[in-house]
């Protein structure tokens, strides 16, 4: 275009009310190879001053136009811009059009300021002086940490540097809790800290700092003595229907070089404090395959309280001592000792009614049960860890003790039974990580050994199988003995590689296991025929098995598709003293290819699915060719060694989520088909006993479930609504008093729910949940158990230190229904440090709530004794 | 036993986005174009009150401003950086071993957003994931006229001048110095004849200062990653942030939070109730 042209153009962009009050300027920059440079920043001001009376940009094709009023006669037209020379030139305060050709000028950074953060920094550490931050009502670390710029500590006592929480909390560079560092923020006292270190960019372990740079920043306390000594206290009392105590100390104390935490607690009022020494998610050892973990073949009735309830139906006497030690052996090197010693008694009462479905007939069967339960567990992690920029290598060694006492006295409705199971046992595990780098990949390599003794012993009193036994008369006791050692070890090594759209992960490991059991059942002298070979077990159960297993994963834009073919070499071999019919050996090349896909589209659909051959060795642990008196009315033996599961499953999904109208919905399908080798013949008394063993007939389950999950947010009535709907199917060959049949199991549950938030103080919620149990025979459900349970929660939040909880349950099911409430406080007692918290539980004093559980042909009624109505007050202080 | 379920909350939290994100892994190592290069980064210090309840609670994030010749591109420096390792990661097949490491426990940063100025031309496309999708919408530069101030002021070491305008609904003032001849700023602003060395909200809410510039030896290409993107609108974009927020309850129940859980996490939620764009 002509320069006529663009003054044209641009004229006429102006507007025409320009043309006469206004003064445009219009030009066009050029470089010294006459090309055109655009982003030009080009600014007017009057000639002598730096105020801008108007400003610009060149365009792609190095146009520009201005236009203002403004009485100076003469102006400035500056150009600046970061790869050309400046160059301002003077023209009247008229319409006109330039020329400017611009020089190259790259500017340095070194031209640029930069400004210092405002705290200075020594490589990637800042460094806060603990003096200068704290105030005069701050007591712990914790309190202080809150006033410092970036840091936040959330409620839990998560601590977060810019809005991220910190990797790792060390004291003098030491990390004794590994992650679970409240107990030390909250009760360390400020005093003894001199500074609190901000570690930026801090990737805990030091060979991958060069790979995998953190974003993540840790946090290092550096105490002022060399040793320290702090704690925290929680009290609390109430009255049940007895006087009720909760109790947690937490001692402290830290050196340079040494580091320990300990904490005793102990509670009588429904609290399962066991539960905090279990492992959260998955545990290592559950990924090593065919180990079985800790495996009890013996048991006693017990009632299975739904999750989330237990604290209704516990009436127990707990105590808990939680050590933890870390002692620094060298710069890299460090030795960390975790022990818990448990004293856990808990009782509860129940009835069960038991109703088994048979196309012949429907019996039921009714028991109540009192349990007692005491464990003593004693477990200790020894780790070693080392970190340096080499490699990285960490080593777990646990030893672990427990022992479990139950009792039971049933009272059946026409006899009582006492039970005793003791259950000794003894693990010793270790556990190695190590990773490398080799030729440009990181090698991992990892290897478990665990060796373990499980002693247990069941005692029946009065004896049960009288027919067998004793001619039909009752006798004085059963002991059931059974005393299993096993030694597991798997090693692996694995590597990553990829090519293109290809990820390849190849892996290769060997598993070898031993398994020896003894058993025995002994009975009463007063018995005839007392129990022979047929009731002892000496087996030995030895299996090789070498593995590779070969993935491979192709990714284009939304699609991803994963193959697996593991294949291993199963060598099996298997011995027992009593019975020859056990010995067998066996080798199978075991192949279980999987594959999965996943593709989103359309922005807010998401489609998945996957296939999986399953073809696995049957479990070795509920193997044994004599009889066991695993339960007090089940006599189970299962000579079958050999032999393997086959079956596949098949799982799709698809999803639409919507966030822009706040929809989401779901649709999950699976269907599974599982070939068992071995079908079990049960053998139902009239009492109610069993008698299990296994018949040499393959036997087939089928399995499929569908499930809805849906939400809507109405944003009117700031409410949510959410609708879950399960159905699932399955069906079983079965052996029932010699006839065989098909069992139906099928399982509905429907659950809406509503949420409103009806100010920022008051929160609502309203849920209810249908369920319906199908059990059957034939294709027939003759048995339906129907429950639901509805729900109203009050939430009250009347400051950041207070808020009030009310909630209430309403259970009703086939044989009553029963009402519970509780209602609880919180206040913070900011000035003092302290929290007072008063429960008061189950406050109309409800009795008892039932559930109902299916299996193939049994359905369990359950009816506990709940807690009687309780109140608890709680006050929470350092020490 | 509040602090545990507090802290329970904020564990399934993580493992909820964790799962989300897995669903859709390929985030790290999608298809993408690179739109400019890259010669200059300019790093500033975002402090946002995102509880108008509580204002004493100031959080603070760096972000990152890339100068391309035509482009700029603006996000989180966490963000940025993660996704840059990450798809490092995945590009050397170390994406699992990435992952392991990293637990994805919320190290993208609070802002998650990407902001590309001038592309395409004359326009501002910002986009961002709202779980579960991907959401992009376009503005255009012209959208933001600013009303130039008298009198100079010292900011950051520079000479600089003011300028207003009225965005998102709230009332801006830009500290902009013509030292530095680069017409960029932090989020959404730029065009003012020099860069932005600070810009504040009338109310003290946001406030973006600027910590460094640092011209790049080798250019760093500005990508704009392929995503299967939502199209949508500045306002329909609002409203699922919105949403998000309000409706944070489902997502809670779908991870396996308890009732009390979710009440907290709705608590949670409520705290972010003060966006850096009203309306």
């Amino acid at each position: 275009m002509s320069k006529l042209g663009v003054i044209a153009c641009l004229l006429a962009f102006c507007g025409p009310a320009a043309l006469w009050s206004q003064t445009v300027i219009i030009g066009y920059i050029e470089d010294d190879q006459k090309q055109a440079v655009a982003n030009i920043n080009v600014i007017i001001t009057p000639v002598g001053q730096t105020t801008i009376i108007a400003y610009a940009f060149s365009d792609d094709k190095g146009h520009f136009a201005v236009s203002f009023n403004t009485l100076h006669d003469s102006l400035d037209v500056s150009l600046s811009s970061l790869a050309y020379a400046r160059q301002t030139k003077r023209i009247g305060n008229q319409t006109q059009e330039i020329l400017f050709t611009l020089i190259p000028d790259v500017k340095q950074l070194e031209t640029f300021t930069v400004r210092a953060s405002p705290i200075v920094r020594k490589g990637d550490t800042l460094s806060y002086l603990v003096q200068s931050f704290a105030g005069r009502t701050d007591r712990s670390i914790e309190d202080v940490l809150r006033r410092m710029p970036g840091i936040e500590v959330e409620q839990g006592g998560r601590i977060l540097y810019n809005g991220l929480p910190i990797e790792k909390f060390y004291v003098e560079g030491l990390d004794l809790m590994d992650g679970r560092y409240a107990p030390v923020s909250r009760s360390l006292p400020h005093e003894a800290v001199a500074t609190v270190e901000i570690l930026e960019n801090h990737q805990p372990i030091e060979m991958l700092r060069d790979r995998i740079s953190s974003q993540q920043a840790s946090l290092n306390l550096r105490l002022k003595k060399k040793t320290t000594y702090a704690g925290i206290a929680k009290m609390g009392t109430g009255y049940g229907d007895e006087w009720l105590w909760s109790a947690d100390v937490s001692p402290m104390a830290f050196t340079t070089q040494f580091q320990a935490l300990a904490s005793l607690q102990s509670n009588n009022a429904g609290r399962d404090i066991a539960q905090q020494i279990q492992m959260l998610g998955l545990q290592d050892v559950q990924l090593h395959p065919l180990y079985p973990g800790t495996h009890s073949t013996l048991s006693i009735p017990q009632p299975q309280p739904a999750l989330g309830e237990q604290h209704r139906f516990l009436f127990n006497r707990s105590h808990l001592l939680n050590l933890n030690a870390l002692l620094r052996l060298n710069k890299a090197m460090s030795l960390r000792v975790n022990s818990h010693l448990l004293f856990d008694d808990g009782k509860s009462n129940s009835t069960t009614k038991r109703s088994i479905v048979s196309p012949a007939d429907s019996s039921e069967f009714n028991e109540r049960l009192s349990n007692r339960l005491k464990t003593n567990l004693y477990r200790t992690t020894i780790s070693l860890n080392s970190n340096t920029r080499k490699n990285y290598f960490e080593n777990k060694l646990q030893l672990e003790a427990w022992r479990r006492d139950a009792k039971a006295n049933m009272n059946l409705e026409t006899i009582r039974s006492d039970q005793r199971l003791n259950q000794p046992a003894v693990s010793l595990s270790n556990n190695l990580r190590a990773i490398f780098p080799y030729a440009g990949q990181l090698i991992e390599l990892k290897s478990l050994v665990i060796f373990e003794s499980l002693n247990e012993a069941l005692n029946v009193k009065p004896g049960m199988f009288e027919n067998i036994f004793n001619g039909g008369n009752a006798f004085g006791w059963a002991d059931q003995s059974v005393s299993v050692s096993r030694l597991y070890t798997h090693q692996s090594a694995g590597m990553i590689n990829k090519w293109k759209r290809f990820t390849l992960f190849p892996s290769a490991g060997l598993v070898l296991s031993y398994r020896n059991m003894k058993t025995q059942l002994t009975t009463s002298p007063d018995v005839l025929n007392q129990p022979g070979t047929d009731y002892l077990n000496n087996n030995q159960i030895f299996i090789f098995r070498p593995y590779v297993k070969t993935g491979i994963e192709y990714k284009y834009k939304s699609l991803i598709v994963k193959a697996e073919l593991p294949l291993s070499f199963h060598l099996q071999n298997a011995t027992d003293r009593y019975h020859t019919g056990f010995n067998e050996s066996g080798r199978l090349l075991l192949a279980e290819p999987k594959c999965s896909m996943q593709y989103q589209f359309g922005g807010f659909w998401q489609a998945g699915a996957s296939f999986a051959l399953i073809q696995r060795p049957a479990e070795t642990d509920e193997t044994f060719a004599g009889y066991v008196l695993t339960q007090y009315n089940r006599l189970f033996k299962n000579q079958l060694a050999g032999g393997f599961v086959s079956g596949q499953t098949f799982s799709g999904r698809i999803a639409y989520r919507n966030p822009i109208t706040s929809l989401f919905q779901s649709v999950a399908f699976v269907n599974s088909r599982l070939r068992q080798p071995w079908l079990l013949s049960t053998i139902l008394y009239e009492d109610g006993k069993t008698e299990v063993v296994p018949v040499d007939i393959p036997v087939i389950t089928g399995s499929q479930s569908l499930q809805y999950n849906g939400s809507y947010y109405l944003s009117k009535a700031n409410t949510t609504l959410s609708l879950k709907a399960i159905a699932a199917f399955s069906r079983r060959q079965q052996l029932l008093n010699e006839q065989a049949f098909r069992s139906s199991n099928a399982h509905l549950i429907i659950n809406p729910q509503f949420n409103t938030r009806f100010s920022a103080w008051m929160h609502a919620e309203f849920g209810s949940e249908f369920r319906w149990l199908f059990t059957g025979a034939r294709h027939q459900y003759t048995h339906i158990s129907k429950s639901s349970k509805h729900q109203l929660g009050i939430y009250l939040f009347f400051s950041e230190n207070t808020h009030l909880v009310f909630s209430n349950a309403f259970y009703n099911y086939g044989s009553g229904e029963s009402f519970v409430s509780d209602l609880r406080f919180n206040q913070k007692l900011n000035e003092k440090r302290m929290e007072l918290e008063i429960a008061a539980n189950n406050i109309f004093n409800a009795k008892s709530f039932v559930e109902y559980y299916a299996s193939a042909y049994t359905v369990f009624e359950y009816t506990y004794a709940m807690r009687p109505a309780q109140l608890l007050a709680t006050v929470r202080f350092n020490l | 036993m509040n602090r545990l379920i507090a802290s329970k909350i904020v564990f399934l939290f993580a493992n909820f986005c964790f799962q989300q994100m897995n669903l859709s892994a390929q985030f790290f190592d999608v298809p993408s174009i690179t739109i400019d290069n890259a010669s200059i980064i300019i790093t500033y210090e975002l402090s946002y009150k995102e509880d108008s309840n509580n204002l004493n609670i100031i959080r603070k994030e760096e972000m990152l401003l890339l100068i391309g010749e035509n482009t700029g591109f603006f996000a989180g420096k966490n963000f940025y950086l993660f996704i840059q390792q990450g798809r490092q990661a995945e590009r050397e097949g170390r994406l699992d071993f990435f992952l392991d490491e990293y637990k994805l426990k919320n190290k993208m940063g609070r802002f998650t957003y990407s902001i590309y100025k001038n592309y395409p031309s004359g326009k501002i496309t910002f986009t961002n994931k709202v779980i579960p999708t991907f959401l992009l919408y376009e503005e255009d530069l012209s959208s933001f006229q600013w009303e130039l101030k008298n009198g100079e002021e010292k900011v950051a070491g520079y000479n600089t001048r003011q300028a207003g305008i009225h965005y998102g609904g709230r009332q801006w003032t830009a500290w902009y110095t013509t030292e530095v001849p680069i017409n960029e700023g932090p989020y959404k602003f730029r065009g003012l004849p020099g860069l932005i060395v600070k810009v504040a909200d009338s109310r003290g809410h946001y406030e973006f200062n600027l910590i460094s510039i640092e011209r790049l030896s080798e250019k760093l290409p500005i990508e704009f990653e392929e995503h299967d993107y939502v199209k949508t609108t500045r306002e329909k974009y609002l409203k699922s942030e919105e949403n998000l927020r309000r409706d944070i309850i489902s997502r809670a129940r779908e991870a396996g939070a308890g009732n009390q859980s979710q009440q907290i996490a709705v608590r949670n939620m409520e705290r972010r109730n003060n966006p850096i764009e009203i309306k």
